[in-house]
């Protein structure tokens, strides 16, 4: 996104200070302060985020893992897998995630996949969905990202085990 | 002679599938894990009870509803190139697939009442209401050819519809895809209920209207010349044909090649009537589905391969290397 952001800088003819980078410490802050909101339970939590039907999950290395380590919970895909992996199913059961977050356009109940309704996560109800006005925030890498990690944050204080 | 090579077939079929079903509930996240190590994990006890074991069983019992759907169809339509999605069943399951997809985005009522119609209610109320309209083009089952140019047509023009649907929200097409692709991932213990009910009674069904199939091999007026009271019979096949490809491809999506492929593998195997060649079609597209499913997931685990992908490669690389034989010999 940063780099997307200077190229579109020179195109236009601003100046990288004035401009992206202006934009990329907006961003920054924005998603420091979404991490500094957080209460301390959150800390360190295992997450799972889906972002469509397949399973296809957020991985480490994709920009909302990243925003996820930010916000300092523990994604269980690792980046080894890829930014977006179609996992099996029974990946998530054996990583056991304490939350879980399903980006609208995953399309599916949690617990709807065979087995999962046994996650604990599912059982307590630490689940998270989004609106799909929230969900095209979320799911689009750009400006809006600092909102995107507050969204996240908002949710993973409100549902997260304490 | 050929009696005795088909139980030997059949018999060879279901244990290869009892092995596989052996194998499957070893296979998942982590590749290979063997049984007797997972036994004192509860969790490991709840992955195989609940995700791998019906996994397997359903990817054989979907792929054996396929392989029997095959063979009805190239018998119904004397056409060896038939395969079940030729009434228009495929592209109607996709678009009801896309309907549902595309209505989650909407509005959160319509998303409400989507998780609960589902994605596998969707598709398969489309794929009825697809064969139902190719039945409605055709007026009625009598003339092959016709039902034939009217599954196409539905074909063609259902497809175009979800087409425009996955265009005009862009979001759905990976979902979208990976449904097109198939997929063994979803199957609980209920499809895996469903399937065996309808594969039972479809099985029942390709048994008693083989006789039919057996005739219209020889022609249709040969078939009506010997009596064979061809309009009821026909409307039972296709209905067999209908409900056994809707229920597969409702819960898997639509998986390539295996309806196609099985009848023939098992031709080439043994010279068999067709009451024999439909059971026997069940067994292989069992065999080939539950393979598939298995490599799916092992190949490079924890991800996963669309398992569509795969029964193409495997059973179009086995028709390949069979027509290569025989050609050389």
């Amino acid at each position: 996104v940063r780099r997307v952001l200077g190229t579109l800088s020179d195109l236009l003819g601003v100046p990288r200070a004035q401009g992206s980078d202006r934009l990329w410490r907006e961003i920054d802050a924005g998603v420091m302060a979404a991490a500094q909101s957080l209460p301390p339970y959150v800390h360190g939590k295992r997450v799972y985020f889906e972002v469509s039907r397949g399973p296809y999950a957020a991985g480490e290395s994709s920009f909302i893992g990243e925003t996820l380590t930010r916000l300092g919970v523990r994604n269980v895909v690792p980046a080894s897998l890829g930014p977006f992996p179609r996992l099996n199913p029974e990946f998530v059961v054996r990583a056991r995630p304490d939350v879980m977050f399903l980006a609208n356009r995953a399309m599916q109940a949690a617990g709807q996949y065979p087995g999962w309704a046994e996650l604990a996560a599912v059982r307590g109800g630490h689940v998270c969905t989004f609106s799909a006005e929230a969900g095209d925030v979320i799911a689009r890498p750009g400006p809006r990202m600092a909102e995107a990690a507050r969204l996240i944050a908002q949710c993973l204080a409100d549902k997260s085990p304490r | 002679m050929t009696s005795r090579r088909s139980i030997w077939l059949a018999a060879a079929l279901i244990a290869l599938a009892l092995a596989l079903l052996a194998l499957g509930v070893c296979v998942g996240s982590t590749g290979f894990g063997s049984l007797l190590a997972l036994h004192e994990d509860p969790v490991a006890r709840q992955i195989v009870w609940d995700i791998r074991l019906p996994r397997t069983l359903g990817a054989w019992l979907a792929g054996a509803l396929l392989g029997l759907a095959g063979a009805v169809a190239q018998g119904l339509f004397r056409n060896p190139l038939a395969d079940p999605y030729l009434l228009g069943s495929a592209s109607g399951a996709a678009l009801g697939g896309a309907l549902a997809m595309a209505a989650f985005g909407v509005s959160p009522a319509a998303a409400q009442w989507m998780a609960r119609v589902g994605i596998t209610g969707a598709a398969f109320a489309g794929a009825a209401v697809a064969v139902l309209l190719t039945l409605l083009l055709a007026r009625g089952v009598q003339h092959g050819l016709r039902l034939l140019l009217a599954g196409v047509i539905v074909g063609v023009v259902l497809g175009a519809v979800k087409d425009l649907i996955a265009i005009a929200s862009a979001d759905i097409l990976q979902a979208l895809q990976g449904f097109m692709l198939g997929t063994t991932g979803l199957l609980g213990w209920s499809a895996c209920g469903l399937m065996a009910g309808v594969l039972a009674a479809c099985l029942l069904g390709g048994w008693l209207l083989a006789p039919v199939l057996d005739g219209l091999a020889l022609g249709e007026d040969t078939a009506a010349s010997l009596g064979l009271p061809l309009p009821a019979m026909r409307a039972a096949l296709v209905a067999v044909l209908a409900l056994a490809t809707g229920a597969a491809v409702a819960q898997t999506g639509l998986i390539a090649f295996v309806g196609l492929a099985a009848p023939h593998l098992v031709r080439s195997l043994v010279k068999t009537p067709h009451a024999r060649l439909v059971l026997l079609s069940a067994l292989m597209g069992g065999l080939l589905l539950a393979a598939a499913d298995l490599l799916a997931r092992w190949l490079i685990a924890p991800q996963e391969l669309p398992v569509g992908v795969l029964t193409a490669v495997l059973g179009g690389g086995y028709l390949l290397w069979l027509m290569h034989r025989r050609g050389a010999r």
